[in-house]
């Protein structure tokens, strides 16, 4: 019993979260800024992957129970929905905060293209980034590390 | 250095005579500037489409060169930096806008650069870099949808997100 508590206590958690979240993410900036990307803004790679963690780790605590006590199928699909979710709120976030004009450069995508095709450009960016797999890496990883460390305790 | 847009068109030399009062006689040099100018040289102007491959999604980029010294570059969410350091927004020009220099900034950095020739007219480079200031600066992942949109199917170059769908579109152009 005393096991079950530690595991769900919230700043256990958090730590354990932390503790696969930043080597995950210092591998991900590590393997993106190997050469400057060509299209990719000049500093935008680490903001872009500082604001997806701060999401990922948002969404890991706020989906503490599913990813607990949830199936495995469920802790999955659920890592994979937010990992593409990330990628939506840290592409125009990332954008307003590295960029100079970064408002006006998110004005002129929507102006020019309408809402359909950015966010089907976003949806891609998600796809091919990975993103997907990173977020269901990540919630499947914390549940096994918490059932391990359990079994230990 | 900061983008000054080739469609802005310079003072003609009709102009500059027509500003002229009326008793100030012609000097030679007015008068060889109006012969020039009724007979130019004949202008090689192109348009490129420019697809680089770096090992991850691509990207897409255009070059004008108008032939008479003003190239023109449209690097929608590009990362590159012109030689004096400085890139003020995704519209380029003048020595910014060098394609050769572009090439080679790649080309240190081992990516692979495709430059997909067009032969367009002068009407149609006209347009491209009238659509491609209307759209401006954009976000990361729109930078072939942008070159599409400023292509907007000129020599039947089909549009595409995808860098190196639109590199395939643009050698299969057909611009006659």
């Amino acid at each position: 019993m005393q096991t079950a508590s530690n595991a769900q206590h919230p700043p256990y958690y958090l730590v354990l979260c932390l503790l696969i979240l930043i080597p995950v993410y210092v591998l991900a900036g590590s393997i993106w800024r190997l050469k400057d990307s060509a299209s990719a803004l000049a500093n935008y790679e680490t903001l872009y992957a500082l604001v997806h963690a701060a999401f990922m780790l948002l969404s890991l605590m706020v989906f503490k129970r599913i990813l607990l006590q949830g199936q495995t199928w469920k802790v999955l699909l659920l890592g994979t929905l937010m990992g593409v979710l990330a990628t939506y709120v840290a592409l125009p976030l990332s954008t307003l905060l590295a960029l100079d004009d970064g408002a006006s450069r998110i004005a002129n995508g929507y102006r020019a293209f309408g809402w359909v095709e950015v966010t089907a450009v976003n949806g891609l960016f998600a796809f091919y980034s990975y993103a997907w797999l990173l977020g269901a890496s990540l919630f499947i990883s914390i549940k096994w590390l918490m059932k391990v460390t359990a079994n230990f305790q | 250095m900061s983008y000054v847009s080739p469609i802005q068109q310079k003072q003609s030399i009709v102009d500059l005579l027509k500003d002229k009062p009326s008793n100030v006689p012609l000097s030679e040099k007015d008068v060889a500037a109006f012969s020039k100018a009724l007979a130019p040289p004949l202008q090689l102007a192109e348009t490129t489409v420019i697809e680089l491959i770096d090992g991850g999604p691509g990207h897409a980029a255009l070059h004008i060169d108008d032939g008479k010294g003003s190239p023109f570059l449209y690097d929608p969410a590009g990362s590159y930096m012109p030689k004096n350091g400085v890139r003020s927004s995704d519209l380029m020009s003048g020595e910014d806008a060098s394609l050769a220099n572009y090439t080679k900034f790649w080309q240190d950095r081992k990516d692979t650069v495709h430059l997909h020739k067009l032969d367009t007219t002068p009407a149609q480079e006209q347009a491209i870099m009238k659509r491609a200031e209307q759209i401006g600066s954009v976000p990361a992942p729109l930078c072939a949808s942008s070159v599409s949109k400023a292509l907007d199917g000129v020599c039947g170059i089909e549009g595409s997100i995808w860098p190196s769908t639109l590199g395939e579109n643009a050698e299969h152009a057909n611009c006659k």
